[in-house]
């Protein structure tokens, strides 16, 4: 058969090349920070659309922008157990992020690139994740509002914001789950934690150890070529603007009591 | 005295609400884990909630804030106008 060859292309959108900055570990602060930066650096046209995968070390705590602190987080052990606290400037729950437990991504880019839908936006970035996890022959479904799920159970939570033109979507991908760190740190209610309510989770919750022997490596290189399927990408690093910037925010937002305190 | 009520809305989110009143509303914080956009609207919604008369009317509430949120193109997402109005009368009730 005669292979077809275009003689004229004509396309109607631009073709865009992400930025992929590969997976790097930071502190709670710092991690919320870059995201901001780069925000800010794409909506002023200084930096491509990008995609970053990170960890957390310390272990941290992010709460959702409408979440009160106090009533989410025991700051006590959060502190005895040096685990970081952080308010994300996005909406949704309270998340523990063990160092080893996850693989955190980050989505920035213009929203025109984006169904105006929020809950359509959801499942455009979420297909990226149920794709992945498929090339670990693991399936799994979007489950609206901002949930993944792997057989009924939430393996992935996802969180977006649209400021100034740009939308930031961040969300976790679970490997592993330490239950006893996690209920120690988050208040999950009046109740004393039980062996039924830890049940009850392990029932809702599931990661990606209970569906093989995977390694962190195994997703993360799913991950990578689960959302740079079908893209123009390059493997970037952040750029010295935005490397400031990040440490601005860190030291003005991310770090203070003001910004993690304020509900 | 601050009240305050929880609630897991119905194909929603988790949403808690902490309120004050006398014979008007002193103070209201609504909290959870849904999502408004944008983000600082919520503070915006607060303070027109703040001095509304009591008893508390659910259909004038949700009317004041229906129009701040199609006045200003508020987004929100597992919450809804009503289910603070409801939550707010309920709270103080």
């Amino acid at each position: 058969m005669t292979p077809i060859i275009p003689t004229t292309v004509t396309t109607t959108t631009p073709i865009v090349s992400w930025r992929i900055i590969p997976l790097t570990t930071n502190n709670a602060a710092m991690n919320m920070a870059i995201d901001e930066a780069i925000s800010e650096a794409v909506a002023a046209g200084s930096s491509p659309p990008t995609i970053r995968f990170y960890q957390w070390s310390p272990s941290a705590v992010s709460i959702g922008y409408f979440q009160s602190l106090h009533q989410e987080v025991d700051a006590g052990v959060a502190v005895s157990k040096s685990i970081d606290i952080v308010r994300r400037r996005t909406g949704g729950g309270a998340v523990y992020h063990d160092t080893n437990g996850e693989i955190t991504y980050s989505v920035i880019a213009p929203e025109s690139m984006f169904p105006k839908d929020i809950i359509q936006s959801y499942h455009v970035i979420c297909s990226c994740i149920i794709s992945s996890l498929a090339r670990l022959n693991i399936t799994a479904t979007f489950h609206p509002i901002n949930d993944i799920l792997v057989g009924g159970r939430k393996i992935s939570g996802n969180a977006q914001t649209r400021r100034s033109g740009i939308l930031l979507q961040h969300g976790t991908i679970l490997y592993d789950l330490d239950l006893d760190t996690m209920f120690s740190v988050l208040k999950v209610g009046q109740e004393k934690v039980s062996d039924k309510l830890i049940k009850d989770v392990r029932q809702r919750v599931t990661r990606l150890l209970d569906h093989g022997a995977f390694t962190k490596e195994d997703l993360y290189h799913a991950l990578v070529a689960g959302f740079t399927d079908g893209k123009q990408w390059g493997e970037g690093v952040m750029a010295l603007q935005e490397i400031q910037r990040a440490r601005q925010l860190v030291h003005e937002k991310y770090s203070t009591k003001e910004w993690n305190g304020r509900r | 005295m601050e009240r305050s009520i929880t609630k897991k809305l119905v194909n929603g989110k988790l949403v808690r609400l902490f309120v004050e009143a006398q014979d008007t509303v002193t103070s209201i914080k609504i909290t959870g884990d849904f999502f408004c956009h944008p983000e600082e609207a919520i503070e915006d919604m607060e303070k027109i909630l703040l001095d509304t008369t009591i008893p508390i009317s659910v259909a004038a509430v949700q009317q004041k804030l229906d129009i701040f949120v199609a006045a200003n193109k508020v987004m929100l997402v597992g919450i809804t106008t009503e289910a603070i109005a409801t939550m707010m009368k309920e709270a103080l009730q």
